[in-house]
């Protein structure tokens, strides 16, 4: 009987955490390969304008982007300015899509309060940028943004 | 029954570091900082048309091919829109073709396709100034602080007060006008 009662007494193991590291690799590794990067790489050249009435805009999780410039690669898209939806360069058609797709990927609380921010390079005209807001209109996408950088000081 | 009192078992606490720095890392690399500023605006529901009831007073600001800027045929640089369209919805000389109160005036933003996006930008820049100047005077007036610092309640009155009505034009109207 005394036997089972020497074993009782050692105390609790340690715990080994040799493996730690392991784990947290994997879950690195994991995150690596799910997460892919908001961030989509501009197929046109955006050289922003800029204002003195800019503000930031507090949720950033609202905010949807279409960039429209002239494109990188001129061989593959012209030398026009046209319009990147996500990763690829679109007519305005894509336009009404775009924003439902957007607005699905927002879920459904905050769909109405979408803002659909235009990156436009400051050289391009008119004419593409009211194309893209009469498209918006279109889809009942009303809450936009001009984007645009801090100006300080006066115009020339 | 001697050694009944249990030692507390020792964590290895020296792959700390590596956790943390890995999360670190993760973390520098999935965050952005750009950072989204720019000027806010509403566009007007689909076939929606300005009313031109007769107490409603209209500054009309062209932008043409050239980037010229016209207010009410005359043309202005965007430095003087800002103080110009100030004047114009305060009216403090009452004129008879200006609005009688803010909520009267509208502005009627017309441009032309092949202006630039830049100079646009600084046309609606300047008009956003000049409503911001607008609430800033009439947060001092009502509640004797910076319209930045109103309640948002207080921030809603002064804007149905002073309403920021900027229509522009569909480019159809333009081609027949």
């Amino acid at each position: 009987m005394s036997k089972f009662k020497k074993k009782r007494g050692k105390g609790t193991p340690g715990i080994t955490t040799a493996s730690l590291p392991d784990i947290i690799f994997m879950l690195l590794f994991f995150f690596m390969v799910v997460t892919s990067m908001r961030d989509t790489t501009n197929l046109v050249k955006l050289s922003l304008p800029s204002a003195s009435e800019v503000k930031k805009i507090e949720n950033k999780e609202l905010v949807s982007y279409i960039n429209i410039g002239v494109p990188v690669n001129p061989e593959l898209h012209g030398t026009a300015p046209r319009i990147q939806l996500n990763d690829a360069i679109s007519g305005k058609e894509g336009i009404p899509l775009f924003v439902e797709q957007e607005r699905v990927k927002k879920g459904e609380a905050k769909r109405d309060k979408m803002i659909m921010s235009l990156k436009a390079d400051e050289e391009v005209t008119m004419g593409i940028i009211t194309d893209v807001k009469q498209e918006l209109r279109k889809v009942n996408q009303l809450r936009i943004n001009y984007q645009a950088g801090q100006r300080t000081g006066e115009l020339k | 029954m001697k050694n009944i009192r249990l030692k507390a078992p020792q964590i290895n606490a020296s792959s700390m570091a590596d956790i943390a720095f890995l999360l670190l890392v993760f973390f520098l690399v999935t965050t952005t900082v750009a950072q989204d500023k720019g000027i806010a605006a509403k566009l007007p529901p689909k076939g929606d048309s300005v009313e031109t009831r007769t107490n409603k007073k209209i500054l009309d600001i062209y932008l043409n091919a050239d980037n010229q800027l016209l207010v009410d045929r005359e043309l202005m640089s965007s430095n003087e829109l800002k103080d110009f369209t100030v004047k114009f919805i305060s009216n403090p000389e009452q004129k008879a073709d200006w609005p009688a109160t803010p909520r009267r005036a509208i502005l009627s933003l017309t441009t032309a396709r092949e202006a630039d996006y830049q100079s646009y930008l600084e046309v609606y820049n300047a008009l956003q100034a000049a409503y911001n100047q607008l609430w800033y005077d009439a947060a001092i007036e009502q509640h004797g602080k910076p319209f930045d610092d109103l309640t948002k309640e207080n921030k809603r009155n002064i804007r149905a007060q002073i309403p920021f009505t900027v229509s522009e034009s569909e480019p159809q109207d333009v081609l027949n006008n």
